[in-house]
């Protein structure tokens, strides 16, 4: 170990998570495994906000963690059944009737914010003949 | 005052349902005990005082009008804080859930009241579960009773340290990848960890579903075992809990007390290798020596697959973990951002916010091995690693009744080592994993303590609803030895 590994990493468009459908399984990660760029995406999608600190911090764990779990590529699973469940699960289905359940006061008791019986979350649309944000007046 | 100390929880409930004591003074004492020696430990995140008398109360009511409070009759639990409570703050030890007041009860924690225990308060844990030392909680650490320089383990670090000072009778965890087995080993307890489906996951907070594994924490085997008869059983609100009947768990222990005549013990080479700390290795194998005496058949058994199970572990767990923590959005529980313009920022700022490192690096991994284009080559493989780590099993069983292994490598460790090493802290779970990932029954009972004075964990892992066996071999080893009645020093507040 010491070598910080997200030096190695190269920000160009083919190592980008733009293209990782085109990735190769099994070339060697180890010199361009993940870094900074690669790490903001990703908690992009997960909707996660993180601090440079924490980007920087997270390069190098998940670097790590691969690393190790690389070992299974050792592994031949070849006509092996993936495995779900510890135990045979048939998805059963429950009698479809109404019972009691939660009130609604009872489910919206937890909201941070409510408005009446809703949830409440910042504006999603637009208001109708508002200026959209980041939209230009000049546009046609 | 009743001297609580020590005492078990069949033999608080014994005494309860005789009239030898009201479940009150027993509260009162647990109640007394946590006021004087949790301060110095961290066990509790809360505890529920008003609420523990009032149960009491209602058990001395159903007692003294001549019914039957139950077989846990005035029996002080504590409750991990991943199990929700009506009414009652569950957070999880996260930011995140800092205020979430549930609405409903889990399926565990109900049993466990209709059997006439008595909730005492939340206990401490790692963030979401997620850690082997207690240390990952947003709220504080928990310090191990034996030496509070060191952990107590994790991730249910405060239920095995409040046992094992004596601040609950017993109490609830779960056990994802060794969360009830690890601590119950570093802290000196019994721990079981059921079959998957065997006890059911309604109402305990999810971190990787398909391997959640809600059990109990004891002083005695007998005591898990009369909690794990409570906890135990097919749940409607869980469809993935198990039909079949549950089992005699208590009988079952009594029975290992006549001796182990018949029963073939595997010992796996691949849990005696490098890494394994020599004073485990010494206790462990002097263990297997006594169930030897006590009439067990010993032979060798392979499963060679167990170098693979932390990788497979943490794939899987963290792909699970993502997923399942997706929900916590800011806008129908729990923490919410003050600043938030758009949806987008109100669930990234949010969750930025809400979390710890730990659930964040297990967010991010799980989102990393679950994208497209790398799926296959992490999770899907994992999933297939699964399967042969679970058919070591099958085929060990298939030439012994269980198997015995240490519990965990090393003794408790020192608090602050292996924190900021998420690997390190990972490879605590290397002897308990692999029960999870094939979903069946193991337990931690204590077997020594080093020349230092820490715990040391004897595991007994049985085929898939074995816990029976499970209980008869600790029973076997318990009644001819002493070490499940050594008791750590009194903490000082």
């Amino acid at each position: 170990m010491g070598v910080d590994r997200t030096q190695h990493y190269n920000v160009d468009r083919r190592n980008s998570p733009i293209g990782l459908e085109n990735r190769d399984m099994n070339r060697d990660f180890r010199m361009a495994r993940i870094g900074p760029e690669e790490v903001r995406e990703l908690a992009m999608l997960a909707r996660l906000q993180l601090s440079e600190d924490e980007v920087a911090r997270m390069a190098g764990d998940l670097a790590a963690i691969l690393d190790y779990v690389d070992a299974l590529r050792d592994l031949d699973t070849t006509d092996v059944e993936p495995m779900t469940h510890a135990v045979p699960f048939d998805c059963p289905l429950r009698v479809d009737e109404v019972k009691p359940s939660l009130s609604m006061e009872e489910a919206l008791s937890n909201a941070p914010r409510r408005e009446g019986s809703f949830f409440e979350v910042p504006r999603i649309v637009p208001v109708a003949g508002a200026p959209v944000a980041g939209a230009s007046e000049d546009e046609p | 005052m009743i001297d609580v100390r020590g005492v078990s929880a069949v033999t608080l409930a014994d005494g309860v349902r005789a009239g030898k004591w009201r479940a009150r003074e027993v509260t009162e004492a647990y109640l007394d005990r946590i006021a004087r020696h949790d301060g110095g430990l961290g066990c509790y995140l809360l505890v529920d005082a008003d609420g523990a008398r009032r149960r009491a109360d209602a058990v001395d009511a159903t007692q003294k009008a001549g019914r039957d409070a139950g077989p846990l009759a005035g029996v002080p639990l504590g409750i991990k804080d991943i199990f929700c409570t009506r009414g009652l703050e569950t957070t999880c030890a996260s930011k995140i859930l800092r205020g979430f007041i549930p609405p409903y009860e889990s399926t565990v924690t109900e049993r466990l009241g209709a059997a006439g225990a008595v909730a005492l308060g939340k206990l401490n844990m790692d963030e979401f579960a997620m850690g082997s030392s207690t240390e990952n909680s947003a709220f504080q650490p928990t310090r191990n009773p034996w030496s509070t320089g060191h952990v107590p383990g994790g991730s249910s670090g405060g239920s095995a340290a409040a046992v094992a000072a004596s601040l609950c009778a017993g109490a609830t965890g779960t056990d994802t990848g060794g969360s009830i087995r690890q601590p119950a080993s570093l802290c000196g307890v019994v721990g079981v960890k059921p079959t998957y489906g065997r006890v059911s996951r309604y109402g305990v907070i999810a971190f990787a579903s398909s391997l959640d594994h809600p059990g109990p924490f004891g002083r005695t085997v007998e005591d898990t075992a009369a909690l794990l008869e409570v906890m135990a059983g097919p749940d409607p609100l869980d469809a993935t809990s198990i039909p079949q009947p549950v089992g005699a768990y208590r009988k079952a222990t009594r029975a290992g007390r006549e001796g182990l005549a018949g029963v073939r013990l595997g010992v796996p080479a691949e849990y005696f290798q490098a890494g394994l700390d020599a004073e485990v290795e010494a206790a462990v194998r002097a263990a297997i020596d006594e169930l030897a005496r006590a009439g067990a058949k010993i032979v060798p058994v392979s499963l060679p697959h167990t170098k693979y199970a932390i990788a497979t572990y943490y794939l899987i767990c963290t792909a699970e973990a993502s997923s399942n923590l997706a929900r916590y959005d800011g806008v129908r529980f729990g923490h919410r951002t003050a600043q938030a313009r758009s949806l987008d920022e109100l669930y990234s700022k949010t969750r930025g916010e809400g979390f710890g490192a730990e659930p964040k690096r297990r967010i991010m991994l799980g989102a990393y091995v679950l994208r497209a284009g790398y799926y296959e080559a992490y999770y899907g493989k994992a999933l297939r690693a699964r399967r042969k780590i679970a058919d070591d099993f099958s085929a060990a069983f298939a030439g012994c009744d269980a198997i015995v292994t240490p519990t965990s490598p090393v003794p408790a460790f020192r608090a602050g080592e292996r924190v900021a090493d998420p690997l390190q802290m990972y490879l605590a779970d290397v002897y308990t994993v692999a029960p999870d990932l094939a979903g069946i029954p193991a337990l931690s009972q204590p077997c020594g303590l080093t020349k230092g004075g820490l715990p040391i964990g004897l595991q007994t892992i049985g085929p898939a609803l074995g816990e029976e066996i499970c209980f008869r071999v600790a029973g076997a080893y318990e009644s001819r030895t002493d070490w499940h009645t050594r008791l750590p020093p009194e903490a000082t507040s």
